[in-house]
């Protein structure tokens, strides 16, 4: 290995091995006294200066740390370790572009290193240098071709920096290298025959992919996985038939998978989303009476031919449909059926039909739509009710809503659902303060529940009552000591909720907190990916983590994200814009500046 | 309609929110990645018309050394606007499927409040599961949890299992669980220390040494002037000094 200029004699250089060796055990102490004894002699020895530096950073003295390391480097400038360790400082601050740079230097004096080149290509990765990362796993894949990692590595570089072909290439070579698979990698194996299928999908050569699965079949253990890769990619090469059979085997094991649904009825040839014509909707309401005799249990297989039937063919339909949602007291019908509402001729069927319902039920206990001579529960009557008010709510017609869910409240109290309904329909109404009375009495009815307390507590903030939605969700949180609680599980609804209050209450400091808090744990998340870039490769869930580095290229654009970045903005502008200035010289503006924004925010505001 | 279908990594931010919305046990994100990036078969969600996630379950392989392999619920939950369709019984149907298809499971199972009266009907009524024992003390705020188990399959042959090759980080695995179990951490009690565990993902050494929670038991471990010998991962990245 090539070394620096300055050379220990033995007993020091044995030394200096303990001290690498006390870094990786964490017995820093020990390192450092180690460390010293080297010093005493030669003060001026950069690996020795360096290694300290970096056992000092692992005892929290940063400042020291960065001293003895840049120390250790003006004294031996040509010491790879002093580069790496260096490196490994600026990592550990997640300061990855200065980190890539010293390694880069580390490398220029000692090129072949396994573990300098591993950890380049870590943070090459996390910064998304795609270019940089292919050339650094290529390197280690000629470096060590027996390794198993390094040809995996060096596929996903390719697929990544959209060189597909070679990806592929590079698969099929690795598994050409392999003598069988032993049971303990099945799994493995498997996975990375479903991540090859996938580049071969993304790279537009679908029959290749349709290839591999096929050719795999007996050794890719996630047969779902590869049933669905087989049905889109059917699909895709416009092989109908092929694909409506991959969908009909996949709704078998599935009948309720959404996306079965939507890939059979676009193999059946028509487009979901889109208009149909009569015949294709003849040739679907055959199909789903058909799937409905064989999965009569199924809400999917009932609930879909809603959106395509019209008219009487519909009315008959969402009739059959709703009753045995009202008769078992299903809270979320109106919720499932409001797509529906695109449609003004549907609302109006649906109007009809339970203003019906209402009216006949107390008197009949019959649904008016139900033939035979069974009666009703009275159940069935405050469910009607409940759909009513949501129905009419829906349509802007509050003060219906209004008295039909309190007809529904005062026949039967008991009912919790009733009262988050009721909530909603006096916030919308313009009455925040009145809702979260309302939600809180519903919560109070089930303590041990924490959606109720999660629904009074978001209504207590749109009130703009701070303190009671914090000693709300306080219940929920250890101690009393909510604050952090909530903010180390990322609780970001809350923090979003109650900054944008303390906005509306021009509280701006607080809610610079918050979404402070918010975007901190964005910057978390990014950083979470960090220790799967190996994870991963060991795993082998190839095509799991792809997705995740693209939803993490992404991840800024989540509604969380974007609301506390808007927040954040308007409390700038709130503190730059209040009048108010502290006592003594500081301003709010300067107090602001100077980064200190949560430290005084109640005698700032 | 609400679809069943597998999670994937975009489904993580909404699951931990539907978590933190009716759930007292939480889990940071990382702790949901952990899961995707290990077993991406063993997560499912149900998703409403409007593409609101409105229950999930969160599942995992226990790899311990020396048992069967077996899945572990980590949690399940469904938002009480969307009960009584049989979502939670249709999420672990698939995911319990799932265990016993692709890694193998002979067997499920997992921790339910003692007081919890509808999720234990419908893990033993509606699931089939059965009490294998009571974890005292198991929930932050004291209360037991039943340690309920689902048979899968028929017990594979002992040679069978010794066939499995062990997780990697194993010795450093035990090593920390030795460490949790053998000192007292101060004012934390065991569950604390094991909710705390849980939460931040904790359950694989390998990726998380830069945790609070591990930088905690390191201080504690400075104080006491004890060595610890380090995990793999920071042992090859000093290599390069040598």
């Amino acid at each position: 290995m090539m070394k620096g200029d300055q050379v220990l004699p033995s007993k020091e250089a044995n030394l200096f091995k303990q001290i690498v060796k006390f870094y990786e055990t964490k017995q820093y102490k020990k390192g450092i006294k180690a460390a010293d004894q080297i010093l005493k002699k030669f003060p001026d020895h950069g690996e020795t200066l360096a290694m300290k530096g970096l056992t000092l950073n692992c005892m929290e003295k940063k400042e020291e740390a960065y001293e003895y390391v840049l120390r250790g480097l003006k004294y031996d400038m040509k010491s790879h370790v002093c580069w790496h360790v260096y490196g490994l400082l600026y990592r550990s601050d997640r300061d990855y572009r200065q980190a890539i740079k010293c390694y880069r230097n580390a490398l220029r004096l000692d090129k072949d290193n396994l573990q300098i080149l591993r950890d380049l290509s870590l943070l090459q990765i996390q910064m998304r240098d795609l270019s940089g990362f292919a050339e650094t796993r290529q390197q280690l894949l000629m470096l060590k071709p027996n390794n198993r990692n390094n040809w995996i590595a060096f596929a996903i570089a390719q697929h990544l920096h959209s060189s597909y072909d070679l990806a592929g290439k590079i698969l099929m070579a690795y598994e050409g290298t392999l003598e069988g698979v032993p049971v303990s990698e099945r799994y493995e194996h498997g996975e990375m025959l479903l991540y090859k299928a996938m580049i071969q999908e993304e790279s537009g050569a679908l029959n290749s992919a349709l290839e591999s699965l096929d050719k795999g079949s007996d050794q890719i253990i996630d047969v779902l996985a590869a049933k669905e890769a087989r049905g889109r990619l059917l699909q895709q090469t416009g092989n109908l038939t092929g694909a409506e059979a991959v969908y009909r085997e996949l709704l078998e094991m599935n009948p309720d998978n959404y996306n079965y649904h939507t890939g059979l009825q676009s193999s059946l040839g028509t487009d979901p989303g889109s208009e149909i014509t009569p015949d294709q909707r003849a040739t679907l309401q055959a199909a789903y009476e058909d799937l409905f005799e064989k999965y009569p249990k199924s809400t999917g297989v009932k609930r879909i031919p809603l959106n395509f039937l019209e008219g009487d063919h519909f009315k008959a339909a969402v009739q059959s449909y709703v009753t045995r949602f009202l008769q078992k007291g299903i809270p979320s019908l109106f919720s499932d059926l409001s797509s529906l509402y695109v449609s003004t001729a549907k609302a109006d069927i649906l109007e009809k039909m339970f203003e019906e319902a209402v009216s006949s039920l107390p008197s009949s206990d019959k649904l008016p739509w139900c033939q035979g001579e069974t009666l009703e529960e009275p159940a069935v009557y405050v469910w009607a009710l409940f759909y009513l008010a949501q129905h009419y709510n829906h349509r802007g017609a509050s003060t219906k809503a209004l008295e039909k869910i309190d007809a529904a409240i005062a026949h039967t109290p008991t009912i919790i659902d009733f009262y988050l309904v009721k909530a909603r329909i006096l916030n919308e109404a313009g009455d925040p303060k009145a809702a979260a009375i309302v939600a809180d009495e519903g919560r109070s009815m089930d303590l041990a529940d924490r959606y109720l307390n999660s629904e009074a507590t978001k209504w207590w903030l749109q009130a703009d009552q701070v303190e009671s939605a914090q000693d709300t969700i306080a219940l929920f949180t250890k101690d009393g000591d909510q604050g952090n609680n909530l903010h180390d599980m990322q609780c970001m609804w809350y923090e979003v909720e109650a900054g944008n209050s303390h906005l509306r209450c021009e509280r701006f400091g607080k809610a610079l907190k918050l979404f402070k808090a918010v975007a901190e744990h964005f910057a978390d998340i990014q950083e979470d990916q960090f220790d799967f870039h190996s994870y991963c490769l060991r795993k082998m869930t190839l095509r799991t983590y792809v997705k995740l580095l693209r939803m993490e290229e992404h991840l800024h654009g989540h509604r969380f994200y974007c609301m506390a970045a808007f927040g954040l903005v308007r409390a700038y502008i709130g503190i730059y814009d209040q009048p108010i200035a502290l006592e003594g010289s500081k301003s709010a503006v300067s107090a602001v500046s100077q980064r200190r924004p949560s430290a005084t925010p109640g005698s700032l505001l | 309609m609400v679809c069943i279908r597998q999670a994937t990594v975009d489904d993580l931010i909404a699951m931990q929110t539907a978590n933190l919305w009716c759930l007292p046990e939480n889990y940071q994100m990382k702790y949901y990645f952990y899961h995707i990036l290990s077993w991406p078969q063993l997560l499912y969600v149900a998703e409403d018309y409007n593409k609101q996630i409105v229950g999930y379950v969160l599942a995992k392989m226990d790899e311990e050394e020396n048992d069967v392999p077996h899945g572990h619920i980590t949690s399940l939950a469904v938002l009480r606007s969307h009960r009584k369709l049989g979502l939670a019984t249709r999420l672990m149907t698939h995911a319990q499927f799932a265990m016993k298809t692709v890694f193998g499971a002979e067997y499920v199972s997992l921790h339910v409040r003692k007081s919890n009266r509808a999720a234990l009907h419908l893990y033993k009524q509606t699931l089939g599961y059965e009490v294998n024992g009571i974890e005292a003390k198991y929930y932050a705020d004291n209360e037991d949890a039943y340690d309920m188990r689902k048979q899968l399959q028929e017990k594979a042959e002992k040679s069978k299992v010794e066939e499995k090759t062990p997780a990697e980080p194993q010795d450093a695995k035990t090593h920390f669980k030795e460490l949790l179990t053998n000192r007292d951490y101060k004012s934390m009690t065991a569950h604390e220390l094991r909710s705390l565990m849980k939460a931040r993902g904790l359950e694989f050494v390998d990726l998380v040494e830069k945790s609070d929670f591990v930088s905690r038991l390191e201080e504690l471990d400075r104080k006491e002037d004890i060595a610890k010998p380090g995990s793999g991962e920071e042992a090859a990245e000093a290599v390069a000094a040598e």
